[in-house]
C-alpha cells in the first residue's frame, strides 16, 4: 500500500483529464486527426478504427509527442497545444507507444526503474512502485531478466509496466494486446478494469473483443473524425438493430460482418459512416 | 535515486567497453615491467594511438542508443530534461574509463612493487593525463554521436581519430637537429618513442596536456548536454585551454622531456666499495654487486689508478655525457637487464667481462660517430683489454647480442690479442694502462694503435 499525498486526493481543477476541441493533428503531410471533439474522464476508453484512421496519431498527440496543428488540447486542465507547461502534465502520463522501443541490455526492473526516474517520481516511492508495476503485468518472475531475453508478449507487458509505474492520471496504450496470448489478454483486461476507477485510460486497438470486454466507453474513429461514441453495449446494439445497411454479403445480423455482436456493430457503423461520407 | 540510475548505466551502457580501453596495457607493458612504472606511463601513451580513436567510437556508439533502441518516442513524453539523461550516461562512461584505466594501473603497479622494481609519482602523473585524454575522447564521441546519430558515425569517428593521432608522424619530418618537432606536437598525446625509462615529461608539459584534455572534455560535455545555439559555448573551453596549453608548452617538443630525478636517483650498496645503480634498475643491484667488486679488484691488481666505485652507465643524450661524469674513479656498468624482471640477464662471468671492456670505461661519445671500420677497430681494442685483464682467450668473448651492435671480427680480435701478448709482460700492462688513460680522457685517437704500440 502506498501513502497518498494531500495533493493526490485534493479535488482537481479540471472537469476532464482529456479535453479536445476541433483537434487537428498532422502525420507527415496528411491531417490524420481532423476536427475531433473529445472529453474523457476516468475509465477505460477503447479507441477503434481501421488502419490509417488516425488512432496512433491521436494517441501520440495525447502523449505530447506531436503538437496539434490547430484546435485546443487540454490535458489535466493544462493547454498543451502551445507545447508549454508540459513537464507537470508529463509526470502524470503513462504511454505505451505502438512501436515500443526499449534498452535491450537492461533488466525489466532496471528499465521500469529508469522510466520511473525519467518521470521524476519521488525517489522513496520508486522501488515499491516498480515492483508493483511489474507484479501487475505478471512479470514478477522475470523482473531480473534482460529485456532482450523476453518474448514478444512479455516485452509488451514490460511496456505496460513502464507506462503504469508512475500511477498516471492519463494512461495511453497503443495496441497493448499485440503479442499477448489469450490468457495474458484476460489478465490485461482485469488490469484495465482495476485502473478504470481513477485513471483515464485510452486504449487504441484493432481488437473489438478487447474493447467489448474491458472498456467502459468506446470510440470509433475514421479519417481522423469521431464516428461513434458509446458504451460497449451500444456497439452491440448497433448491429442488432441492423442500422440502415443493405444485405450485401449475407453475413450476420443485418448483413454486417463479424463473429460477435460487437464486431458486427463495429462493421455496421463503419459501413454506414463510409456510405454517408460517399454521398 | 540518480546514483542508482548511474549504477544501472554503468552496468548496462558502453561504460564497460570504455573500461576495457586500458586493458591492452596489460599485454603491452607486461614484458617491460622490470623497467619500472615509467614504462606504464609511456606504454599507455603508446596505446593511445589506438585507444583514443576507439574511445571516440565507444562514445558515439553509446550516443546512438536511444535511436537504436527506438526509445526516442517514449523519452519525449517524460518530464525529466534530456540533459539529465545525457549527464548520467556521460558519468557512466567517464567512470568506466577512469576505473578501468586505474584498475589496470594498480594491478601492474602491484606487480612492479612485488618484483621490487621502480615505481614513481611522475609515472602516476603521466598516466593520469593519459586517462584524461581517454575521458575527453569518450565524451567527444558522445557529443559527436549525439549531433550525428547515424550508423556510420562511430566507425567514421574512430577512423578519423586514428588519422588525427598519427597525423604528426605523417606530416612532420623525422625529428633531427635540423628539424626539431614543435612543442605543439604534444597536443596530440600519443607517445611514439623519444622518452626513455630515465626520462619523463616536464611538469609544465604535463600541465599543458592536462589543461588541453580537460578543455576538450568540458567542450564535449557542453556539446553533448546543451541544445540549440547554447552548443556554441563549447568553443570557449577549447579556446581557453588551447591558449593556456600553448603558453605552457616549450617551443620544441624535446624540451618537454627531462631526466626523471626519481628514476636516476642512485641506489647503492651500504658497504664499500660502493656499487650503485639508478632507481629504475634497482632489481639489478643484487646481481651486479659481486661481479662489480671482482672487476674493481682485477683492475686494482693489474693497473695503476684503478676506479674505486661502480655506477650505472646512463648516457644523458642531451648533455652528451654520462650521468656521473667521472670516468677516472668510476667504473661504469652498462646493465644487460631483462625487461620483465629488471634482473641481470647474463651469467656473472659475462657481466664481469662487460664491466672490463675498455679496461673499465664506457665508450667515449666520439665513438658513436665513427665510421664502421674505425668503430670496429675501436671496439676490438677495448675487447682485447678486457681479455687481457681476465686472462681469457678471444674465443671466450660472450656471443650474447646484448653487448654488440655487431660482433667484433674474430680474426682481427685474435690478431690484436696475439700481438699484445707477444710483448713483454710489463709492456702489456703499460699498453692497457695507456688505453685506459686515453679512454678516461676520451682524447681522440686510434685506440688499437695505442694498445698495440703501432701508432707512435
Amino acid at each position: 500500500m502506498r501513502r497518498l499525498d494531500a495533493d493526490e486526493i485534493a479535488p482537481t481543477a479540471y472537469a476532464w483529464p482529456i479535453e479536445a476541441q476541433q483537434l487537428r493533428v498532422r502525420a507527415g503531410r496528411r491531417m490524420a486527426v481532423d476536427g475531433l471533439d473529445l472529453a474523457l474522464g476516468p475509465g477505460v476508453h477503447g479507441l477503434l478504427g481501421p488502419n490509417g484512421a488516425g488512432k496512433t496519431t491521436l494517441v501520440r498527440a495525447l502523449a505530447t509527442v506531436v503538437r496539434p496543428a490547430s484546435g485546443t488540447l487540454r490535458l489535466l486542465g493544462e493547454d498543451v497545444s502551445a507545447g508549454s507547461g508540459l513537464r507537470g502534465v508529463r509526470r502524470q502520463i503513462g504511454y505505451l507507444p505502438q512501436e515500443f522501443g526499449y534498452y535491450r541490455r537492461f533488466t525489466v526492473r532496471e528499465f521500469v526503474e529508469y522510466v520511473a526516474w525519467l518521470k521524476q517520481m519521488p525517489p522513496a516511492e520508486v522501488p515499491g512502485a516498480v515492483q508493483r508495476a511489474i507484479d501487475r503485468v505478471g512479470l514478477t518472475d522475470r523482473a531480473d531478466h534482460r529485456m532482450r531475453t523476453l518474448s514478444g508478449g512479455m516485452v509488451r507487458r514490460a511496456g505496460i509496466a513502464q507506462a503504469i509505474v508512475n500511477d498516471p492520471v492519463i494512461l495511453l496504450l497503443d495496441e497493448p494486446t499485440v503479442g499477448l496470448d489469450p490468457d495474458q489478454r484476460l489478465q490485461f483486461r482485469t488490469l484495465l478494469r482495476d485502473l478504470a476507477a481513477d485513471t483515464c485510460v485510452v486504449v487504441s486497438t484493432h481488437l473489438v473483443e478487447d474493447v467489448a470486454a474491458a472498456c467502459t466507453d468506446v470510440m470509433l474513429i475514421d479519417d481522423g473524425r469521431l464516428v461513434f461514441r458509446g458504451v460497449p453495449a451500444d456497439l452491440a446494439a448497433a448491429a442488432d438493430n441492423g442500422v440502415g445497411d443493405a444485405p450485401d454479403d449475407g453475413g450476420g445480423a443485418g448483413g454486417a460482418r463479424g463473429d460477435s455482436p460487437h464486431e458486427r456493430g463495429y462493421s455496421t457503423i463503419m459501413r454506414r459512416h463510409r456510405r454517408e461520407r460517399a454521398r | 535515486m540518480t546514483s542508482r540510475i548511474v549504477r544501472i548505466e554503468i552496468r548496462r551502457s558502453a561504460a564497460r567497453w570504455a573500461g576495457l580501453l586500458s586493458l591492452p596495457l596489460l599485454l603491452f607493458a607486461f614484458g617491460d615491467l622490470g623497467r619500472g612504472s615509467g614504462v606504464l606511463a609511456t606504454g599507455h601513451r603508446q596505446t593511445l594511438v589506438l585507444f583514443v580513436p576507439l574511445a571516440l567510437g565507444v562514445g558515439a556508439w553509446q550516443a546512438r542508443r536511444d535511436r537504436r533502441s527506438r526509445m526516442e518516442e517514449l523519452l519525449i513524453t517524460t518530464p525529466r530534461p534530456a540533459w539529465h539523461r545525457h549527464t548520467v550516461t556521460a558519468a557512466a562512461l567517464v567512470a568506466g574509463v577512469v576505473v578501468g584505466a586505474w584498475l589496470v594501473y594498480a594491478l601492474l603497479t602491484g606487480y612492479i612493487t612485488a618484483i621490487g622494481a621502480f615505481t614513481s609519482f611522475t609515472g602516476v602523473a603521466v598516466f593520469g593525463v593519459s586517462t584524461l585524454f581517454l575521458v575527453a575522447a569518450v565524451l567527444l564521441g558522445l557529443a559527436v554521436g549525439r549531433l550525428a546519430p547515424w550508423v556510420v558515425t562511430p566507425p567514421l569517428l574512430t577512423l578519423g581519430g586514428f588519422v588525427l593521432m598519427i597525423l604528426p608522424e605523417a606530416v612532420l619530418p623525422v625529428e633531427s637537429e635540423a628539424h626539431p618537432l614543435p612543442g605543439t606536437r604534444l597536443l596530440i598525446p600519443a607517445e611514439t618513442g623519444g622518452v626513455s625509462r630515465f626520462e619523463t615529461l616536464t611538469g609544465s608539459a604535463l600541465a599543458a596536456q592536462a589543461t588541453w584534455a580537460a578543455g576538450l572534455a568540458v567542450a564535449a560535455l557542453v556539446l553533448a548536454l546543451a541544445s540549440g545555439y547554447r552548443r556554441l559555448a563549447a568553443a570557449a573551453p577549447v579556446a581557453v585551454s588551447l591558449a593556456v596549453a600553448a603558453s605552457l608548452l616549450p617551443a620544441q617538443a624535446r624540451d618537454a622531456v627531462v631526466l626523471d630525478p626519481s628514476a636516476i636517483a642512485a641506489v647503492c650498496t651500504d658497504d664499500a666499495p660502493r656499487i650503485c645503480v639508478t632507481a629504475v634498475q634497482r632489481p639489478a643491484l643484487a646481481d651486479l654487486r659481486d661481479p662489480a667488486r671482482d672487476a674493481l679488484r682485477i683492475l686494482a691488481s693489474k693497473l695503476p689508478q684503478a676506479p674505486t666505485s661502480v655506477s650505472e652507465a646512463v648516457l644523458d643524450t642531451r648533455a652528451g655525457q654520462y650521468l656521473t661524469p667521472d670516468r677516472a674513479t668510476v667504473l661504469y656498468a652498462d646493465l644487460p637487464t631483462t625487461a620483465r624482471t629488471g634482473r641481470i640477464a647474463v651469467p656473472a662471468e659475462d657481466l664481469l667481462f662487460g664491466l672490463l671492456i675498455g679496461a673499465g670505461t664506457p665508450p667515449c661519445p666520439f665513438a658513436f660517430d665513427l665510421p664502421r671500420a674505425q668503430r670496429a677497430a675501436y671496439d676490438t681494442a677495448r675487447v682485447v683489454a678486457a681479455l687481457w685483464l681476465l686472462d681469457r682467450p678471444p674465443s671466450s668473448v660472450p656471443r650474447d647480442p646484448y653487448w654488440w651492435w655487431w660482433l667484433p671480427d674474430d680474426a682481427a680480435l685474435t690478431a690484436a690479442y696475439d700481438a699484445l701478448l707477444a710483448r713483454p709482460a710489463d709492456e702489456q700492462r703499460a699498453r692497457v694502462a695507456a688505453l685506459r688513460a686515453a679512454e678516461v680522457t676520451c682524447v681522440a685517437g686510434d685506440r688499437l694503435a695505442t694498445l698495440l704500440g703501432t701508432g707512435e
